[in-house]
């Protein structure tokens, strides 16, 4: 994980997150050359069941 | 885990005129909806009205994307067209991302022949895979198709396919939880 947790935006519980996803169709700043695409962190709200994003910012990078 | 029911919709994917597919896609969600815990809903592609000047997340709705985000899971009704899927169900598909990850999807093939829409099911699998959603190894298989059903709708031989369809969906709910808790609970 490379940041704090996420808080939900609809109901701001803590968030989990349960995977990281190459996005292609982002255009960014910090696009992956090993992937060709942006990391997306991805984050579940254990309260209400709400999915956001986050890019991915490698502590080590 | 929360205590959210789990919810499961059902989605007709072809928008083609006498799409034999749409009384199996009936079939299926009576058949979810009969299921203790779990809500459904009827999602018909035909009535999304996808815009067909652009494609991917660009032409996201927010009707579907919230279903898409409350899901737990998936299913798919899908006609074999040439051994593939229609381009209308690849098209909404891929108008969300997020929306489906760690979430479990199980697909109903229908044929006109005899194989089960086999070919198009092992089709499906790469796409469901690279959206980030998770397949059961138990599918739908619904051969000949246009005689499958009375002229009332009604399933003609539906002991066989409540049953089959009992394991379809008991494997589908499973994994549905499964994931739910894993979204919920276990971090990467």
């Amino acid at each position: 994980m490379s940041e704090e947790p996420m808080k939900c935006n609809k109901c701001g519980a803590t968030m989990n997150q349960h995977a990281v996803k190459v996005d292609y169709g982002v255009e960014d700043s910090v696009q992956d050359a090993a992937f060709d695409g942006v990391l997306q962190e991805v984050h579940q709200c254990p309260k209400c069941g709400g999915t956001q994003l986050r890019i991915e910012r490698l502590m080590n990078s | 885990m929360s205590n959210r029911p789990f919810y499961i919709p059902v989605i007709l994917g072809t928008v083609r005129q006498g799409r034999a597919s749409e009384n199996v896609a009936k079939f299926v969600f009576a058949q979810v909806k009969k299921r203790n815990g779990v809500e459904t809903e009827f999602i018909d592609i035909r009535e999304l009205h996808l815009p067909n000047d652009d494609a991917g997340e660009q032409i996201k709705q927010s009707r579907f994307s919230e279903i898409c985000e409350r899901a737990d899971g998936f299913v798919i009704v899908v006609p074999e067209y040439n051994h593939g899927y229609p381009g209308m169900l690849k098209h909404l598909l891929d108008s969300n991302l997020k929306e489906y990850i760690h979430k479990a999807v199980g697909i109903c093939g229908v044929s006109a022949g005899g194989f089960g829409a086999t070919r198009v099911i092992e089709n499906m699998l790469p796409v469901m895979r690279e959206l980030g959603l998770v397949t059961i190894f138990w599918d739908g298989n619904f051969s000949g198709a246009q005689k499958l059903f009375d002229d009332n709708g009604n399933i003609t031989d539906e002991p066989t396919h409540v049953k089959r369809m009992d394991k379809f969906l008991g494997e589908l709910i499973w994994m549905s939880k499964v994931l739910r808790y894993g979204r919920e609970n276990v971090s990467i």
